[in-house]
Order: C-alpha cells, then sequence, then structure tokens
C-alpha cells in the first residue's frame, strides 16, 4: 500500500493523459423529404472488444477477418445500442436500424471499426431524437461524438454517461440556413472530388497556349485565354447541372462503378487530347460532352446523403451553386497562374505534356482500379 | 479525403507538377475527424494489438467482493497512470461501483484518485475532506489533500494537511510531503537542505520513497539552478524506476533545457502514442531539425484537435507550452496559460504564465505571475532567466 500512497502522490496531479479517452464517432444523415436516414458509427477496436470478444484466435492481435466475423453480433448487439426516433413525446416513433456495411478507419488513436447503418423512419423526420447506450456499463468516462447532417445542415451533440439522450431539434433549422449547408456541401464536394478537378485543370493546362505549325504558343491576348476558359467552364457547366439534376430526380440511374470508371475515362481522355491537340482541335466540346458523365458523380454524392427524389429542389440548386462556386475558385487559382507563365518553356515543354502525362497514368490507374 | 500525393516522374525524376497544384488545392479542404474508411484487402491484416496487461485489466465479470474490487482498481489506475491510458479511470470507475453506495474509507480514497487524475480538484477536495472528517487517521488521505492544495496554490492549507498525517504515517514521509510544498515558498533552501541531508542518510531505505525523495531534489536542484545536481538525483531515481514516465519526462525537459534535444528523440521514440512523449518529440525535433520534426508537430496537434472536438481540456498545460514552443502563438498561448492557472499553480504552470505573459507582452498577466511570486517567496532559476528582477 505504501508503494501505491507513494506513488500516487508523486505522480498525482503531474502530467495530463497521453493516448485519448474513449470517443466513439457517429454521423447521421437525414432530409427531411425521406423517411430515410443514413449513418456511420466509428468505434474504437479496443472498446468494441469490451463487448464482443473479438481476438478468436486470443493472440493478442485482431485482425480484419476476425472483426469481420463479428457482423451478426455487431449488427444484433452493438447497433441496437443505438436508437434512432422521430418527433418527440408520445407521438415519437422508432427508425429500426440496419447494419448495411463494414469498414476500418484509422483515427488518431488507432483503428475503429466504421458501421455504416440504414434506418427506416415511419414518415419523414422532422425531429430526431436520439438515444445512445454503448459501453457506459463498462466504461463510465466514454463518450459518443454525433455529427447530424439534417437537410444540409449540421450539429454536433456529446454523449456521456450522465447524458443519454439528445433530441436533434432541427426545426430552427430555416430553409435559408438549410439551403447555405447546400451550398456549402458542393463547395466542400467540388474541392475533394479530385478527379473532376484534375478534369477541369487538364483542359484548361492549354487554355492559355494557341497550337500552331506543331507546337503551344502563348496565347496572344488576354482576350483568346479568357474566352477558351470560359467556353470550356460554361459547357462543362451546363452539361454537368443537367444530368445532375436528372440524376437526383431518378430520371436517370446508372450503376456508381461505371459513373465512376467512365469518369476515369473522361480524366485520361482529357489528358491524351492536351498530347494530341491536333485531334481535339475544340476543347469546349470534349467539355460539354463529359460534363454529362461528372454531373451523374456530383449526383451521387447527393445520394450519399440521403437526397433523391420528389422535394429536393431547393437543395439540388444550392449543391449546384456549391460546385460552381468552387470551380469558380480553382478556375481562378488556376487561370492567372497559367496565364502569367504561358510563355515560358517551363510551361509548354514541360508542365502541359509532363502533366498530361502523369495524369493519364494516373487516371489509368483509377480506371483499373474503379473497373476491378 | 486529402490530396496528399506528390510521386515522381520516373522518366524526368522531376516531381509532378499536376502534383503540386493539387497539393495546393489540397491545403483548401476541410478537414474532417477520421480519415475516410477503407475496407482492408487482406484477412490477416492487423488492425489492433492487445496487450496483456490490458486483457488482464478488463476483465468480463466484474469482482464480487469489495477486497478484489479494491486490488482491480488500484492496478487499473496504476496502470492507466504509467501508461497515460485515460480508459482504465473509465474500468477503475466502473469496478468501484457497485461498492460505492455508500463507499468505504478505501473505495472513497480511490474515487479521489481517479477524480483528482482527471483534474476535478474540487470534487476530490470535497470527497477528502469529508472522509478525513470521520476518519482523520487516514494518513494517505491527507497526503492526497496535501497534493491537491498545493497543486492549486493553497500552501497554508497543504501544509496542514502534511501536518495531519503525521499521526499515522511515518515521519519520513512527512517530511517529503512538506518538502514538496515549502519548495514553491521562502522556506525552499531549508527544505532543499532537509532533503539533501535525508538523501544522505540511512532513513529512507524503502526503494519507492526513495524514488520521490531523489524526485524532489532533481526538481529543486533545477529550480536553485543547478543542472548538474539535478541531473545525479535524476541518475538515482531512474536507476529505482526506469520506466516511471513522470520521472522519464523530467529528464527530457532537463535535456530539453541544457541543450540535448538528440537525447530527447532517443529515448522518447518509442513512446509516440502517449501524448506528453509526443509534445517533447515536437520541442526537439524542432530544434534540432530532425526529419520527423513536422511528423510529430502533427500528430500532436491532431491529438489537440481531437481533445477539443470531444469539449475536454485536460491538456491545459501541454497546450500551452505547444504554443510557446512549438507554434508560437503568444496571445493563445497566453489564454491558454490563464486557463490552465485557474486549475493548477505548481511551478511549471508558473513559469508557463510567465513565459506567455512576456511573449504576448501583457502588463496584466505579469502582474498576476509576480504578485504570487512575491505573496509566496516563490525562487525559480528558469523564472529569473525570464525576469531577472523578479527575486529580491
Amino acid at each position: 500500500m505504501k508503494h501505491c500512497l507513494i506513488l500516487m502522490l508523486l505522480l498525482a496531479c503531474a502530467p495530463a493523459f497521453a493516448h485519448k479517452p474513449s470517443d466513439s464517432y457517429l454521423s447521421l444523415n437525414s432530409v427531411s423529404s425521406s423517411p430515410q436516414i443514413t449513418g456511420r458509427w466509428d468505434i474504437a477496436l479496443r472498446d468494441l472488444q469490451l463487448v464482443i470478444d473479438l481476438d478468436s484466435n486470443n493472440d493478442g492481435n485482431i485482425t480484419w477477418g476476425e472483426l469481420r466475423n463479428r457482423q451478426p453480433e455487431l449488427a444484433q448487439q452493438i447497433l441496437p445500442m443505438l436508437t434512432v426516433q422521430t418527433g418527440q413525446g408520445e407521438t415519437a416513433q422508432p427508425c429500426p436500424l440496419t447494419l448495411t456495411g463494414l469498414q476500418a478507419n484509422d483515427h488518431v488513436d488507432g483503428t475503429y471499426a466504421a458501421l455504416h447503418f440504414q434506418g427506416n423512419c415511419p414518415a419523414a423526420p422532422s425531429q430526431l431524437g436520439v438515444h445512445y447506450r454503448f459501453l457506459f456499463d463498462r466504461d463510465p468516462s466514454h463518450h459518443g461524438l454525433l455529427k447530424s447532417n439534417h437537410d444540409g445542415v449540421e450539429l454536433a451533440v456529446t454523449f456521456s454517461d450522465n447524458q443519454r439522450r439528445h433530441h436533434l431539434d432541427t426545426s430552427g433549422a430555416g430553409q435559408w440556413q438549410a439551403f447555405q449547408g447546400f451550398v456549402h456541401q458542393g463547395i466542400h464536394h467540388i474541392l475533394i472530388g479530385y478527379d473532376h478537378i484534375l478534369f477541369l485543370l487538364t483542359l484548361l493546362f492549354p487554355a492559355v497556349l494557341v497550337w500552331q505549325r506543331g507546337g503551344w504558343q502563348p496565347a496572344p491576348t488576354m482576350h483568346g485565354a479568357l474566352t477558351q476558359t470560359l467556353a470550356i467552364v460554361t459547357a462543362f457547366t451546363v452539361t454537368h447541372s443537367l444530368t445532375l439534376a436528372l440524376a437526383t430526380l431518378g430520371i436517370i440511374t446508372l450503376p456508381a462503378w461505371l459513373v465512376e470508371s467512365a469518369i476515369a475515362l473522361t480524366v485520361a481522355l482529357g489528358a491524351a487530347a492536351n498530347l494530341l491537340p491536333g485531334l481535339f482541335p475544340k476543347r469546349w466540346i470534349m467539355a460539354f460532352v463529359f460534363g454529362l458523365v461528372h454531373g451523374l458523380g456530383f449526383a451521387s454524392v447527393l445520394a450519399d446523403l440521403g437526397l433523391m427524389g420528389d422535394g429536393i429542389v431547393l437543395p439540388l440548386l444550392g449543391f449546384n451553386i456549391g460546385v460552381e462556386l468552387g470551380q469558380i475558385a480553382i478556375v481562378l487559382l488556376f487561370v492567372p497562374l497559367a496565364y502569367l507563365a504561358r510563355d515560358t518553356a517551363l510551361y509548354k515543354r514541360v508542365f502541359v505534356p509532363v502533366g498530361s502525362v502523369a495524369i493519364m497514368v494516373l487516371a489509368g490507374v483509377w480506371l483499373v482500379e474503379r473497373l476491378s | 479525403m486529402p490530396i496528399t500525393v506528390s510521386w515522381i516522374n520516373p522518366q524526368t525524376g522531376r516531381r509532378f507538377p499536376a502534383a503540386l497544384l493539387l497539393i495546393l488545392c489540397g491545403g483548401l479542404l476541410v478537414s474532417t475527424t477520421g480519415a475516410a474508411p477503407y475496407t482492408p484487402d487482406n484477412n490477416n491484416t492487423v488492425l489492433a494489438t492487445l496487450s496483456d496487461s490490458q486483457r488482464a485489466l478488463t476483465l468480463a465479470s466484474p469482482p464480487q467482493n469489495e477486497a478484489d474490487a479494491l486490488r482491480l482498481a488500484r492496478a487499473q489506475i496504476d496502470y492507466g497512470r504509467q501508461q497515460g491510458d485515460p480508459r482504465f479511470l473509465g474500468y477503475a470507475q466502473r469496478t468501484l461501483a457497485p461498492f460505492s453506495q455508500p463507499p468505504s474509507p478505501a473505495v472513497s480514497l480511490l474515487w479521489a484518485d481517479i477524480e483528482q487524475q482527471r483534474h476535478q480538484f474540487t470534487r476530490a477536495r470535497t470527497r477528502l475532506t469529508r472522509l478525513l472528517e470521520q476518519h482523520p487517521n487516514q494518513g494517505q488521505g491527507w497526503l492526497m489533500l496535501a497534493n491537491i492544495e498545493r497543486v492549486q496554490g493553497q500552501f497554508d492549507a497543504a501544509r496542514q494537511a502534511c501536518g495531519n498525517a503525521a499521526n499515522s504515517l511515518p515521519p519520513t514521509t512527512v517530511v517529503l510531503c512538506q518538502a514538496s510544498v515549502q519548495a514553491m515558498t521562502d522556506q525552499h533552501q531549508r527544505a532543499y537542505a532537509t532533503l539533501q541531508s535525508l538523501a544522505d542518510s540511512p532513513l529512507v531505505s524503502d526503494t519507492t520513497q526513495s524514488v520521490w525523495l531523489q524526485t524532489l531534489i532533481a526538481e529543486m536542484a533545477i529550480q536553485q539552478g543547478e543542472p548538474e545536481r539535478a541531473q545525479r538525483a535524476l541518475d538515482a531515481a531512474l536507476a529505482l524506476a526506469p520506466q516511471d514516465a513522470y520521472l522519464r519526462y523530467l529528464q527530457n525537459d532537463l535535456w530539453l533545457q541544457q541543450g540535448h534535444p538528440d537525447a530527447v528523440i532517443a529515448d522518447l521514440k518509442n513512446w509516440q502514442d502517449r501524448d506528453n512523449a509526443l509534445l517533447r518529440l515536437a520541442i526537439a525535433g524542432q530544434r534540432s531539425q530532425h526529419p520527423q520534426a513536422g511528423q510529430w508537430q502533427q500528430a500532436y496537434q491532431q491529438r489537440l484537435d481531437a481533445a477539443e472536438f470531444a469539449g475536454r481540456t485536460v491538456h491545459q498545460r501541454e497546450h500551452a507550452r505547444y504554443l510557446l514552443q512549438v507554434d508560437p502563438s503568444p496571445t493563445e498561448a497566453l489564454a491558454v496559460a490563464r486557463d490552465n492557472w485557474q486549475q493548477q499553480k505548481e511551478l511549471t504552470d508558473l513559469r508557463l504564465l510567465l513565459a506567455a505573459a512576456t511573449a504576448a507582452d501583457n502588463a496584466d498577466a505579469q502582474a498576476t505571475a509576480r504578485d504570487f511570486i512575491d505573496t509566496h517567496g516563490v525562487h525559480d532559476a528558469a523564472l529569473q532567466a525570464h525576469w531577472p528582477e523578479a527575486q529580491p
């Protein structure tokens, strides 16, 4: 006892804790136009281990195979520790959750199990009640950190042993706020959608140049460069907006792998066009045609947010505006720099050809990955 | 998904120019908690490793009697402290829960220990005061109370608590308790002399008491500006307890102070999962321009972000130090150092407050530090370096 006593005193308040405390990360997406909610729940494997024995062969290691074999327990024991309902008080009705997928995810303090789930509410949720009961009986200091997204409006709450229920009041979020949320989503998704960025940039590489006598020459005037840029961006915008709307409204449906592969192909072809400019004289036509494919890709983002079908004109519009804003930001960043650099050998002989080859290779890799 | 592709073109050996652009764009990205989930391509991919102690200390069925529960909770708290892993405090809480209505004195002490480790000082103090009113012979309780009072700068109350422990604890323990308090007051010279003579005497033979004694001497030697004496005491203490986290950090801080960042990197490289080690690695890496410096800094910043996202503020002392020494931001550092000062008033906290106040050129915070120094007669070489006229 003396040992503990002195050690305790010695170390008492000095070091703040090193490992992260136990937290799970929960995201919940809902829209007022659909009864379906989707979400993901990231749980540290160490925490999961306290409830289900994941280390089947008892060797001290938790492997992906061992985790995967526990899917039935995850669905029957873990997921029920989270309940979601729509409405409040006596009118509250449950939205039964089902496990739709399992992945792994690396957080700052180690690997987590990522549980993808889906819930079907009896009616489109206007308000959500969430009851979180995971792990408190094993570790009362555990926290569940929830980020919800309702009609594009984000809300963050924390569950703890003393606060196991939260009511996500989304009514305060007005339509304007929801709209802003979607604009934000649109900007976010064009900026993280590297294949879209790469496609656009590939087309814009030569926008500040003209192909003459078998070589790239700098565009003689700002006017010429701007006209080319504007033609490309407008053509891309018109067609991707069109297919984004058609896909989101459910008029066109194509499997995701096909769309994703086709996008990779457009990037590769765009890069090829830079290397063989003689064969593709009108780049805006390429932007126009391939924009159709990219619009389908944007639509999958809205679908991931649970946004499909009726009553989504406003989110669709907001999202589309966001995509265009993000696109304009990229153009404004790239084109002036390219314009200034257009007369240099580095730009004409290295940046455009080498960059295009590299992009073609990269897009080829994506294509193979997405087709397999 | 953040973009960090930057591969070298095999033909030209040049960095792929578009990748630079991508990275530029990547800078615009909104970072989210946790990267994107993925599907491992192999069933044998190891996702996590469980240590033996971890498995032994997280039994599925909780102990059914108080004696077993006390042993397990004690082991959980100690292991958590040793590993710097706060989950074990939660496990100990759960182990103690069935025996806490109402708790016996032994259970209360463990609760107070959990609370003070979580920096819930007020709660721990209330709990201990109530316990000691009824059981004044709980010497360990007095020591814990003395420690909380000392950490919070209530030196008179701390000395009194040390004195109250004399009825139930050996005199050497009481002397160590008193010396740890006197170190922060104008009694520091006397306390330092007492400790040194205690070290030369055969009175302290118990290992853990010796570690405590040598640690106090090391800290006071640093305070006196005697790094060589401090190193000798640290050597003695580390010989007895080589894996002791507190001692290791003290040693590394001394190395940093003495300009040996390479020693810090060599010592802590295998402790990267601990925030406190990571912070020191970030400092040492930056000072020695180590290739991994940026990586350590980023990792520590991520830990801070994660704590902030979860609404936890237990890391204020380290956070302030980070903002002073790794990613300098004087105004922000001062705000964190001031919040920390509300909670903790140890020498480290005073040094941080004064350093932040000086960096931010804030007279008000400087006066707060100065008042504290004058009121208690604090003497510290590091403080004097910041503020030569701090001592009369």
